[in-house]
């Protein structure tokens, strides 16, 4: 289990993190989420003690990361994959970290056979592909069996056989006892692998909890109508206020929100209105991401928005 | 999915970390590279040196102070070449961020700097000592003569462990400076700045304390551990040595207080 409390980073004026809390718990896969900038990577390194929190604390399965006696089975991490010197071989890279803890050498053995990464182990780290150095980093994370899993952006650069492999292992890793932290900023990537999800914007919590919690709360159903041209829209939108739901104009038809189609249905049959479509509109989930985000977006396009 | 059981044995200890960075010095060619060149140098150039020179065989004084110049005439080369060595040994882990794995699997950092200062100053150590023995047994062999040189002979043993606890004291102190300065081009300007230019700056200074100050830095303080006889005004062979040990202790300590605290 992870449990944030209070946590906050600033680098000079810059505030990274603000005020973090949340907890994720044993046995499932919790979705740091967030756009470019909102603090997840800096939450992770907080987690590991890479950086040094500013305030508040984060501890693992109790305890702060940086007193575990035997640091590589309390977590493993991978916060960038392409953090590896170039010229040491995979083999090379695994061994030394198998060292540090005494681990034996079969375990390495191990891991570069669950990452399918036996081939290409003697092989230098600098001729690998994006895909290659993304395994290599999980095999890292993996190798001492530890409880907790702390991954940023585990799929960045996988192709679609990887990205089920990722999803596949961090389930049956959750579904064996062990606490995943993994971030992303695809929602549709977290719907399909995490159970609960910390969204992130600006470095303060926007919103967490299940996840299916979190996107429904974030996507209001809306019913896109479009009236006849000769029918104003004046008795139904004013039925519809009356009877509890927004109204919305978006160019020719109005976006209703609070009500379903049938009751809109029956408010236009009682006003007289004419419709000339009538559509349920279900929010996706990047929908429900950017609805959660969209004030917290730190770099935002240029020109209208979308 | 075999899982091999990692958990009871698996534990953080100097002797795992002092392996881990055997291991990962030995997966680096430009390490191995240097090695190689800090054992092979100075036993070549011994040889050619006393091979291509003209010296007709002398006294046994003359051939011992001969054979032992071939040793002390060149260490800067080795020096310099272990002052890469100790540089990259840290600045390696700052190629495109290794560090932070390092740091990951290690979160108490200074038990990190500590296997690499030990790893740096024994391999300095011994790959400077040895072949410098060897190389002043060839020379001597090659000198030949009716009364040879030998090992025994005062000075030789004295100048050749000097150089080579110098060059071991100098390798922590680039690697020191290779964690400091997180570039492998800017710990070896800092190292030989630290070592020559600090100590002939101050010197310039006409006060005797500040003098005395100055040649207890490595640099000067390397002569009368490097040099056979006893030049004038030096430190004696153990107060140099003292300074020597001290600085480097400063440097390692000053190393894990700045990287305990600096965000990775």
């Amino acid at each position: 289990m992870i449990e944030v409390e209070g946590l906050t980073k600033t680098y000079g004026e810059k505030v990274a993190v603000q005020d973090l809390s949340f907890v994720a718990r044993t046995g499932r896969v919790t979705g740091l989420l967030g756009p470019n900038g909102a603090g997840k990577s800096t939450t992770m390194r907080m987690i590991l003690g890479l950086h040094r929190a500013t305030s508040g604390s984060a501890l693992v399965d109790g305890r702060a990361f940086v007193d575990s006696p035997a640091p590589m089975t309390a977590v493993g991490a991978m916060l960038d994959a392409h953090a590896v010197h170039p010229g040491r071989t995979a083999r090379n890279y695994l061994d030394a970290l198998a060292a540090t803890h005494h681990l034996p050498a079969r375990r390495v053995d191990e891991v570069l056979e669950l990452t399918g990464m036996t081939e290409p182990s003697r092989r230098r780290v600098g001729t690998f592909s994006l895909g290659m150095v993304q395994r290599l980093g999980i095999a890292a994370a993996l190798l001492g069996s530890p409880h907790t899993l702390v991954l940023d952006e585990p799929v960045n650069g996988l192709d679609p056989d990887g990205v089920h492999w990722v999803r596949e292992l961090v389930r049956s890793l959750a579904a064996a006892g062990t606490t995943v932290l993994l971030s992303s900023h695809l929602m549709s990537e977290m719907a399909q692998t995490a159970d609960d999800v910390v969204v992130l914007g600006r470095g303060r919590l926007v919103a967490a909890g299940a996840i299916a919690d979190v996107v429904a709360a974030a996507t209001a159903s809306s019913v896109r109508v479009r009236l006849a041209t000769e029918s104003p829209a004046e008795p139904l939108t004013a039925a519809v206020t009356a009877a509890g739901g927004t109204t919305s104009a978006t160019g020719d038809a109005l976006v209703v929100t609070g009500l379903d189609s049938e009751q809109i249905g029956h408010l236009a049959a009682r006003t007289g209105s004419v419709l000339a479509e009538l559509t349920p509109q279900s929010a996706s989930l990047e929908d429900a991401f950017f609805e959660l985000t969209k004030d917290s977006i730190e770099y935002t396009t240029g020109g209208t928005t979308s | 999915m075999t899982t091999t059981d990692t958990g009871p044995t698996a534990r953080l200890d100097l002797t795992g970390l002092l392996r881990s960075e055997l291991i990962k010095a030995r997966g680096l060619r430009s390490i191995q590279w240097l090695l190689a060149l800090i054992v092979a140098l100075p036993i070549v150039i011994s040889v050619l040196t006393v091979t291509t020179s003209d010296a007709a065989a002398g006294t046994h004084e003359e051939l011992t102070a001969l054979a032992l110049s071939t040793v002390s005439g060149t260490n800067w080369i080795p020096l310099l070449l272990v002052l890469m060595l100790g540089t990259i040994v840290a600045t390696a882990e700052y190629e495109r961020g290794a560090v932070q794995m390092t740091f990951t699997v290690a979160p108490r950092r200074t038990a990190v700097v500590l296997a690499k200062a030990i790893l740096v100053g024994v391999t300095s150590l011994v790959a400077t000592f040895l072949p410098a023995v060897v190389a002043y047994l060839l020379a001597a062999a090659l000198l030949g003569g009716d009364d040879p040189a030998t090992l025994g002979d005062p000075d030789v043993l004295r100048v050749i462990t000097g150089t080579a606890l110098y060059a071991a004291s100098a390798g922590v102190i680039a690697m020191c400076f290779g964690f400091l300065t997180r570039s492998s081009i800017g710990a070896v300007t800092a190292t030989i700045g630290f070592l020559y230019a600090v100590p002939a700056l101050l010197q310039a200074i006409p006060v005797e304390a500040v003098g005395w100050f100055a040649r207890t830095i490595p640099g000067p303080a390397s002569t009368p551990l490097e040099l056979p006889g006893h030049p004038e005004g030096d430190l004696t062979f153990t107060t140099a040595l003292i300074a020597i040990v001290l600085w480097t202790a400063a440097a390692l300590l000053l190393t894990c207080a700045v990287v305990r605290r600096r965000d990775v």
